[in-house]
């Protein structure tokens, strides 16, 4: 290809070339990067035909009329989803059910998954009412999970009472509103990949585990979701691009993650009894931290590093660390060490675990590990290199054990 | 819009870069944007320079001679015949990616629906049957994935790997 590229459509515009090639190559482009399968997920474009290939072996399937756990996946392109065959609602034993690639089209006038504890549905298009029937009649359920599911417009969840664990992944462009009202919900995953809707889950008050992935909130949005659950105990925020400051301040929480929020400029975290903290594959932050725990920070590193960039990391990284990852590409390397001391006097803080992989000339690399050593001291040090320069460029003198 | 119905109108457009073009009205009515600056602005001199901050001179070269052999096809009937795609196919030829991201770009600030549709097609052809490999390189894209997150994503959207040879 040499130089002759194309880098930076329009979401769009993107998604107008998505529409001119087959669906296999679309979903192909989930594998190119990150933004892309983003991209993908973000692609509206499905439709739907019947088939009945598998008739029989459903029909064997429900002979066996005491199975317990179904787990069927139809393997076809998004667009021709199988429907859901009406005979499989007659396992009544059934605990556990997972569905990948189906249509559900009206359903029976009652479902007699008695004892159905678990349900599964992987890209299965459903609609409300049928949203409704299953959680109004399958009153054991403690797990629902909606992966990549599509046809609601609004996500309804208010019963049954035992549903302890709820995952919400809708196709985006398609969700207004999601509602969820259990009190004794425990955790609550969210994939909404979607601007502007509506989300009311002031109902579960109990809720210790929240887990959103491509959530685009804006910065109220966010905090004001997190005050609605003072019992938290762990959190994990990845992929939420349109955030830019996070203040966490809370003495329940116990888990806490932030990765891939590529906006996120500041984060201010009063958590004394954390016991673990992730943060990965987002920027240095301006940071205020009471975390007095394990941390793993993995930064990858697209810009050029200045004195005032290892400030930033020296003063976000003030506490104990036991695994810092730096993955840097192309970067050139200015540090004016009589700079740094003035702004920072106090001693590199000391690190578990120091790995670092950079793409850099070897002339900025004995600059950026050199610099990185005036900030912390690692008790174990990986530098991962590719040829000779590099090698030369290291000559460890160390008297700190 | 004209309303003295002089047998030719010109349209003055200015690119960002400070280019002076002189279009034909039906031409320029093609582009969307120039359309509505004069749907609302119905009193504009004659002599009105539309300004186009968003396109530079090239681009938009490209661009007039694509709307104008496209509105000369419909004024003569041809609209959908062999002519225009002969027409179509050598407009492309010799455009480079670049050019053709530029001239996408500049379509849809223009927002020209017939051209910008056209242009995304001509994408989509030259990656149809690529491998992830290519596409990559043909975007530009770096893969942020760790080989596991990677595994995962494959094994979800598995039907689309099926029978797919990697280079």
């Amino acid at each position: 290809m040499g130089v002759d590229r194309i880098s930076y459509l329009p979401p769009f515009i993107i998604h107008q070339i998505m529409s001119h090639l087959s669906r296999k190559q679309v979903a192909q482009t989930s594998i190119l990067s990150k933004k892309w399968n983003y991209l993908l997920a973000s692609f509206p474009i499905f439709n739907f035909d019947e088939t009945d290939l598998f008739q029989s072996e459903f029909d064997i399937l429900a002979a066996e009329k005491d199975v317990k756990e179904l787990d069927i996946t139809i393997k076809t392109d998004d667009k021709r989803l199988y429907i859901f065959p009406h005979i499989i609602y007659s396992a009544k034993l059934l605990t556990t059910l997972r569905l990948n690639g189906f249509k559900f089209e009206k359903p029976p006038d009652t479902i007699r998954f008695f004892f159905l504890k678990k349900l599964e549905l992987v890209r299965v298009h459903i609609s409300e009412t049928v949203v409704e029937k299953l959680t109004s009649e399958c009153v054991l359920l403690e797990e629902l999970y909606f992966r990549r599911c599509w046809g609601l417009k609004c996500v309804c969840i208010c019963k049954p009472d035992e549903l302890k664990i709820l995952q919400i992944h809708i196709a985006p462009s398609e969700l207004e509103r999601v509602k969820v009202d259990i009190l004794g919900l425990q955790q609550l995953d969210l994939v909404l990949y979607q601007r502007l809707c509506e989300i009311d889950v002031s109902g579960c008050s109990q809720l210790k585990d929240l887990r959103l992935a491509c959530c685009l909130f804006c910065d109220e949005e966010f905090h004001y979701l997190l005050s609605q659950f003072p019992l938290l105990e762990n959190l994990s925020v990845s992929s939420c691009f349109v955030i830019k400051r996070i203040k966490i301040s809370s003495d329940r929480l116990k888990n806490l993650s932030i990765g891939y929020c590529s906006d996120l400029e500041a984060i201010d975290v009063d958590t004394p009894n954390l016991l673990s903290f992730g943060y990965e594959y987002n920027s240095v932050p301006l940071s205020s931290m009471n975390a007095p725990c394990p941390w793993k920070v993995r930064l990858v590193i697209e810009h050029d590093l200045d004195t005032n960039w290892y400030l930033k990391l020296k003063k976000f990284l003030a506490s104990e660390i036991k695994e810092l990852t730096l993955r840097c590409t192309l970067n050139e390397v200015s540090f004016d060490l009589e700079e740094f001391r003035n702004g920072s006097p106090s001693p590199p803080c000391k690190v578990g675990y120091v790995s670092l992989s950079p793409t850099i000339l070897s002339s900025d690399y004995g600059a950026l590990l050199d610099a990185l050593l005036w900030i912390c001291y690692p008790k174990c040090l990986v530098v991962e290199t590719w040829n000779n320069d590099h090698i030369n460029l290291i000559e460890v003198q160390s008297s700190y054990h | 819009m004209s309303k003295l119905g002089q047998a030719k109108r010109i349209i003055f457009l200015k690119t960002a870069d400070g280019q002076l073009f002189e279009v034909d009205e039906p031409v320029a009515m093609e582009f969307e944007i120039v359309k509505s600056f004069f749907d609302e602005n119905e009193d504009a001199a004659d002599d009105t320079v539309v300004p186009l901050p968003n396109v530079s001179a090239e681009p938009l070269a490209g661009i007039i001679e694509f709307c104008k052999a496209h509105v000369e096809f419909r004024a003569n009937g041809a609209a959908g015949k062999d002519e225009v795609k002969k027409f179509n196919a050598e407009y492309i030829k010799e455009k480079s990616n670049e050019q053709l991201k530029e001239l996408i770009l500049a379509a849809n600030y223009l927002n020209i629906k017939e051209m910008l549709d056209f242009l995304t097609e001509t994408i989509a052809n030259r990656l149809k049957n690529k491998s992830v490999e290519y596409v990559r390189a043909f975007f530009g894209i770096e893969n942020d994935f760790t080989p596991q997150e990677e595994e995962a994503v494959r094994k979800e959207y598995e039907w689309a790997f099926e029978g797919v040879d990697e280079d």
